[in-house]
């Protein structure tokens, strides 16, 4: 009677779990995990999975074939007329702030399209926490070699002064014995990697990305080492926690060799040309603006039009989202149409003008 | 502290065993009081002060009542503790509100009378818990209580202090009088309660949270069929959020052998607009209904004419105690209105106030009743009239979204699952799960359990209640 008692309970308890973990899945409670590992390339964008972000702002959808959050657009232009624009980035690019209509990207294509009357596809290929390093080798191996491009945004700020190789993937560094540019696959010894591939060895990771309950298994863990269990059991009775604030950062540091070399490499592409598009949080100083000024290097500079959306206490701030009441670190619905159309009427002029030269739209190769 | 916060947690595995080992029942009531007061505290320790005077101002208000000479001295005193009640609430719920209204329509430069008022969590529930004391006392239903102790406590207690139920002096009194251990039946019932609510609270009105809050503050960037969604998210969103906080209440409730009135019973299964305000947020309802709008408006007394128009009055008040804003009125403008047509369509074709029509009548009666309910949740969650035009324009001017599909697939298992749990939790409020043996009921509470604390370890911070605003 007891064992069937107990039974009956351990097919219930199974039941429960089911279902939870089918209804975290399908209303997307708990977002997979993002990343996979390339033996090339290192970290990189899993393709092809659902995804919703609610945190600053809002974002459903799916990444790509290539693990992009945008159209599948193919490798190959299907138009020899087409305008074919790439974006390179940081999480500011890969903007899952917004729905993809709503991306700069987005009202790129809207606007380039109308003011030059032909079709332009603007490919986005930004990645949260891909800075400098990684995202340049990314490029110049990966996505140069295998689409087809009419011209480059590359967009960076003034932490990329400093190389900063948190993001788990194939990077440059300066290795001075040969005063260049040397690949760097550190993130192989990474604890990260360390124990994705054992779970992958383990035949866990394909559980991990697919059960809504073990990811967010995988969160809570993440949300205590990040918290703490102690100020989460016991909140104001273990003391304040000091409120989380945003604040315009103003970085002072030296160019490092590795950026330097960095930039210069890309500034001398030129098929598909190259320009910068330079992001620095307001108030942040004008180093970057300096450099790239004193090299004679193609940028563009969004403290021009993201400055004047600043006025705090107004809302009207680009870094304002309205949910969480925080300025965040990113561009929130405004930010994202006035980057748009900063960007649309800086190229259009430019290559109206001939100062942004496109030498040949690539159609196949 | 909020009831979806692991603090709580550890705060009612505090609260609880030292209540249990209290022998004498004056301990008991000073470590109920001692709790709640730090419960309500951990908010901010400054409204202490604002709830101690308010519960001790109608403490001896209603002696006053109660001892006046005559009839006429009675009144007065009644009008004074409705006066002083209706101030504090108004000065720190209205008072911006109405100096804006004033510079809206007078276009006088009033922005040095705007004040930096923070509203003291759950003021609108205590502070009609209080006048319905002195009400009932002065209605001759009630004795004064003679132990500051014991009122202070009935007021102050903790479950149902900041988001009700609101509890009439004459159901909650006797019963914080004579503090008892629950017995074993009460104290499962409480745990089952407790867990249905935070599966309500924190799986479903949390989480939907997520959809809706961004759409509604920014609906401009979304198009017709997001906008739609969020509807419909927000009503299962308010629901499982106020339905789950009246469960967590009702749970504590019992572990500490209080029992605490019903306050939904599967709303949106309503087949007719009365019958929806019989089953939502049943104890404002019924205070409405008892001292608004029978006893301060005359119910259906004088007339057909003035009843409907009793019925308005009486529910564009409860919309305006929901907030200071104008949405809050039209909700209870169009919640007063739908009453007063059902009551004339009623009387009209002689039908009973609650149908009893074959499957068809009720399903087509509860389709109609959840579609008006949901469009008077638009002007209730919009931040202002612009936006609730705004999704109204878009549904009539409709505009696809690339993620629709997304959308109904999301909405969809919210709704099965919202009304999953509802059939669970029967029409009077009871949960099926006691019908199960200990074995399998436990076998859902632990998994339950476990992935609830999962959801709170993940988060930075918990949602507040819905109704904690109010």
């Amino acid at each position: 009677m007891n064992i069937k008692k107990y039974g009956v309970g351990v097919i219930i308890a199974l039941v429960t779990l089911f279902a939870v973990d089918r209804f975290l899945n399908v209303t997307r409670i708990t977002p997979p995990i993002l990343k996979y590992y390339n033996e090339e390339y290192g970290a990189l964008n899993v393709p092809n999975i659902k995804y919703l972000k609610s945190r600053e702002g809002f974002f459903l959808g799916e990444t790509n074939y290539d693990g992009r959050f945008r159209e599948n657009y193919p490798k190959r232009k299907t138009d020899s007329n087409t305008l074919r624009i790439i974006l390179v980035g940081d999480s500011f690019v890969e903007g899952i702030d917004v729905l993809a209509r709503n991306h700069f990207a987005a009202y790129m294509e809207r606007l380039i399209s109308a003011q030059l009357n032909r079709k332009v596809e603007v490919l986005d290929f930004g990645r949260g926490n891909c800075t400098l390093q990684p995202s340049s080798y990314y490029y110049l191996n990966y996505i140069k070699k295998e689409y087809d491009i009419d011209l480059v945004l590359f967009f960076t700020e003034a932490r990329d002064l400093q190389p900063v190789a948190d993001y788990p993937s194939t990077a440059f560094v300066y290795d001075s014995t040969v005063d260049n540019l040397v690949v760097s696959k550190s993130w192989k010894e990474s604890q990260e990697f360390k124990a994705v591939t054992k779970m992958e060895s383990l035949g866990l990771l394909g559980v991990l990305n697919n059960s809504g309950l073990f990811r967010l298994a995988y969160r809570a863990r993440s949300g205590i080492s990040m918290y703490g269990f102690l100020p989460k059991v016991l909140g104001k009775f273990y003391g304040e926690r000091a409120t989380q604030t945003y604040e315009r950062m103003e970085t002072k540091q030296e160019l490092s060799r590795t950026s330097a070399h960095i930039f210069d490499t890309l500034s001398k592409q030129t098929d598909p040309p190259v320009w910068f598009v330079l992001r620095n949080f307001p108030l942040e100083s004008r180093q970057l603006e300096d450099f790239m000024g004193s090299m004679h290097y193609n940028f563009f500079d969004l403290k021009d039009t993201l400055d004047f959306k600043i006025i705090r206490n107004t809302k009207d701030d680009a870094y304002y989202f309205k949910t969480t009441n925080l300025y965040g670190g990113h561009w929130n619905h405004l930010g994202h149409k006035a980057v748009g159309y900063f960007l649309s009427n800086k190229l259009v002029q430019g290559i109206k003008s001939g100062n942004i030269k496109i030498d040949r739209l690539h159609y196949g190769k | 502290m909020l009831f979806n916060s692991l603090v709580f947690l550890t705060f009612m595995a505090v609260v609880i065993p030292v209540y249990y080992l209290l022998k004498d029942k004056v301990q008991k009531k000073w470590w109920l009081l001692l709790s709640s007061y730090v419960f309500y505290g951990y908010w901010d320790w400054r409204f202490l002060g604002l709830l101690a005077f308010s519960s001790i101002m109608d403490f001896y208000l209603g002696k006053t009542i109660f001892n006046a000479k005559d009839g006429k001295a009675k009144k007065n005193w009644l009008k004074f503790s409705i006066i002083i009640n209706l101030t504090i609430l108004g000065f720190f719920k209205y008072f911006n509100f109405f100096v804006h209204s004033f510079q809206e329509v007078f276009g006088a430069d009033l922005d040095f009378l705007h004040l930096n008022i923070i509203l003291p969590v759950g003021i609108s529930f205590y502070t009609f818990q209080s006048l319905s004391y002195t009400f009932d006392i002065y209605r001759g239903k009630l004795k004064p209580e003679e132990n500051m102790l014991d009122y202070v406590l009935f007021v102050a207690f903790f479950p149902q202090l900041v988001a009700g139920p609101i509890e009439k002096a004459i159901d909650l009194l006797p019963q914080v009088k004579n503090p008892r251990n629950p017995n074993r039946a009460e104290i499962w019932d409480g745990i089952l309660l407790i867990s249905s609510g935070l599966v309500k609270k924190v799986l479903i009105g949390d989480t939907i949270a997520k959809y809706v809050d961004h759409v509604f503050n920014e609906a401009g960037y979304y198009t017709s069929p997001e906008l739609l969604a969020a509807l419909f998210m927000f009503a299962i969103q308010i629901y499982a959020d106020f339905g789950g906080y009246s469960n967590i209440a009702r749970g504590c409730g019992k572990l500490l052998g209080v029992d605490l009135v019903i306050n939904f019973k599967q709303p949106y299964l309503s087949q007719n607009i009365t019958d929806f305000w019989r089953r939502w947020h049943i104890s404002l309802s019924s205070w409405l209904k008892d001292y608004l709008y029978i006893w301060g408006l005359g119910g259906n007394r004088y007339g057909r004419i003035r009843t409907y128009v009793n019925l308005l009055i009486t529910m564009l008040i409860g919309g305006f105690w929901h907030g200071a804003n104008f949405t809050y009125i039209v909700w209870g403008g169009l919640h007063g209105l739908g009453l007063a047509v059902h009551k004339w369509f009623c009387e009209v074709t002689g039908k009973p106030r609650i149908t009893h029509g074959n499957y068809l009548g009720k399903f087509a009666g509860g389709l109609l009743t959840f579609l008006f309910v949901l469009l008077a949740w638009l002007f209730f969650r919009a931040p202002d009239f612009g936006t609730a035009l705004y999704f109204l324009k878009s549904f009539v001017n409709w505009k696809g979204s690339d993620v629709a599909m997304d959308l109904l697939m999301i909405t969809a298992t919210y709704y099965a699952v919202s009304f999953f749990l509802d059939f669970v939790e029967d029409k009077h409020g009871e949960l099926f799960m006691r019908k199960l043996n200990v074995v399998s009921q436990l076998a859902v509470l632990v998994p339950l359990w476990g992935v609830i604390c999962m959801y709170l370890f993940s988060i930075g911070k918990p949602l507040p209640f819905i109704y904690f605003q109010f």
